[in-house]
């Protein structure tokens, strides 16, 4: 751990230190973001890994236009098979998702017809310029590996021109095995990916922000906690070593989130979910023995574990200002199990958590104003994304630098 | 407000919303989806079985 990444005692087991203050004569606190190079320069997201973009029922002949990344993308479902191509005929710069298929296997541009073809992105006819269009053969569009899994369609954003890693790398370990539901929902929202993963994983927020969602409506929040990070595998989770239901404020007076209608938690402390131990775990979230019960990887997936289902947050990069909130909420259970989730999913939890509580995050997301920034004591959650960002980004440039035909790791 | 009126107002709110499209814009139904993910034992990384519940598609 680097001393500029120390503000408490429990960056990633580190031992107890000094806050670090980065002064200037501009003022105090962090000026800018040049402590973590990869991850201040990825305005528009990491590349080189695979990212949900939509329902893969909202892809169909029709092209749908997405961008990730900053890249613009036209995606089109062809025999069953999602395909993604960059959407810009090379001719005049039309969008090919203004276009449609004119022939099976191929995207036609809206202009003049200049016919692609969806797997490999080769030039294969211009309807405008008969069937022996000397251009055939000599123009392209980049194609885009995509894959369909949990339901979503994944695009792959290379680095180069670098052959895909396989998803099932990438996607949490619990989900390429077990069987399960799932409910999920997409947004649109305002403002860069960085804030959106660092506020799902911001320690001190949740507990503060959401304490009036009412999906916490009868769930006590925590007023603080002592956590520290622990780095396992790709993953940092955040372990609680105690949790405060109340405080005295030295002349202020005492706070809490204890209500008269709200379920009283237990003295112990946990680490599955936020409000409250569990009696009982689902043996498959139980297996997984998470040391803490929020944890982040790179290129910013969030997971909370809960006693009986696990929410994933995945924060897709678009552009600059913008990005794609990913929810899915998932329950390892199948039969009736899975009809009684579909229904409590469709009925409330899409409302109250996917959609209300998530939307306090959204506005303060949109609001983030930062760097410059003063961090505190609970920041340590960030600083410890964002050197996991270094550290990852270190590891890939040597792979790529070690391997014969280099690429991501 | 008579019972005759509540129910009818009732029944047309249920009719609307059998609408695709009134669901889709009305409530951002396609924003929220159901899955059911099923890995069979001979899963090679190249697809799920996913039953997609509210679409009612087979699996893949």
């Amino acid at each position: 751990v680097r001393e500029e990444d120390r503000v408490t005692d429990t960056v990633l087991g580190a031992p107890a230190a000094r806050p670090a203050r980065r002064s200037s004569a501009r003022g105090p606190g962090r000026q800018d973001w040049s402590t973590w190079p990869a991850y201040d320069a990825a305005v528009t997201g990491f590349r080189g890994y695979w990212y949900p973009v939509t329902w893969g029922s909202h892809v169909s002949g029709t092209p749908t236009a997405v961008t990730l990344c900053g890249d613009k993308i036209v995606l089109v479902r062809d025999a069953g098979t999602v395909h993604a191509l960059h959407d810009r005929c090379p001719h005049r710069g039309i969008p090919l998702s203004l276009g449609d298929q004119q022939f099976p296997g191929t995207l036609s541009c809206a202009y003049h017809g200049w016919t692609f073809g969806l797997a490999d992105g080769q030039l294969k006819a211009v309807i405008t310029d008969g069937p022996d269009s000397p251009i055939c053969g000599k123009v392209s569009v980049q194609v885009y590996p995509v894959e369909e899994r949990l339901g979503l369609v994944w695009v792959y954003v290379p680095i180069a021109d670098e052959a895909a890693p396989p998803i099932d790398a990438q996607l949490p370990e619990e989900l390429v095995e077990h069987d399960f539901v799932l409910g999920g929902r997409i947004d649109d929202r305002r403002g860069n990916w960085r804030f959106a993963v660092e506020n799902g994983y911001d320690e001190g927020h949740a507990k503060y922000l959401h304490r009036t969602s009412l999906w916490r409506l009868f769930k006590t929040m925590p007023t603080w906690n002592v956590t520290r990070i622990v780095p396992q595998g790709r993953w940092i989770y955040r372990v609680q070593d105690e949790v405060h239901w109340t405080a005295d404020y030295p002349g202020l007076g005492t706070w809490t989130n204890y209500r008269w209608w709200k379920k009283r938690p237990p003295e112990q402390t946990f680490n599955l979910g936020n409000t409250g131990a569990a009696t009982k775990v689902d043996p498959v979230i139980e297996a997984q023995q998470f040391p803490g019960f929020a944890s982040l990887s790179v290129p910013g997936v969030l997971r909370i574990a809960y006693p009986k289902f696990i929410h994933y947050e995945f924060y897709v990069p678009v552009d600059a200002g913008s990005h794609r909130y990913v929810g899915v909420m998932v329950n390892f259970t199948g039969g009736l199990g899975a009809l009684r989730f579909a229904a409590k999913y469709l009925g409330g939890i899409r409302w109250l958590f996917h959609g209300g509580f998530s939307a306090q995050d959204a506005w303060m997301v949109e609001a983030t104003d930062a760097p410059p920034e003063r961090l505190y004591r609970p920041d340590s959650s960030l600083l410890a994304w964002r050197r996991l960002c270094e550290d990852t980004a270190d590891a890939r440039t040597a792979a790529a630098t070690d391997a014969p035909g280099g690429g991501p790791a | 407000v008579t019972p005759r009126r509540a129910t009818g107002a009732l029944l047309g709110v249920l009719v609307l919303l059998l609408l695709p499209g009134v669901r889709r814009r009305l409530l951002r139904l396609s924003d929220t989806q159901v899955h059911r993910v099923v890995h069979d034992g001979a899963h090679d990384g190249a697809h799920d079985g996913v039953h997609d519940g509210a679409h009612g598609r087979a699996p893949r």
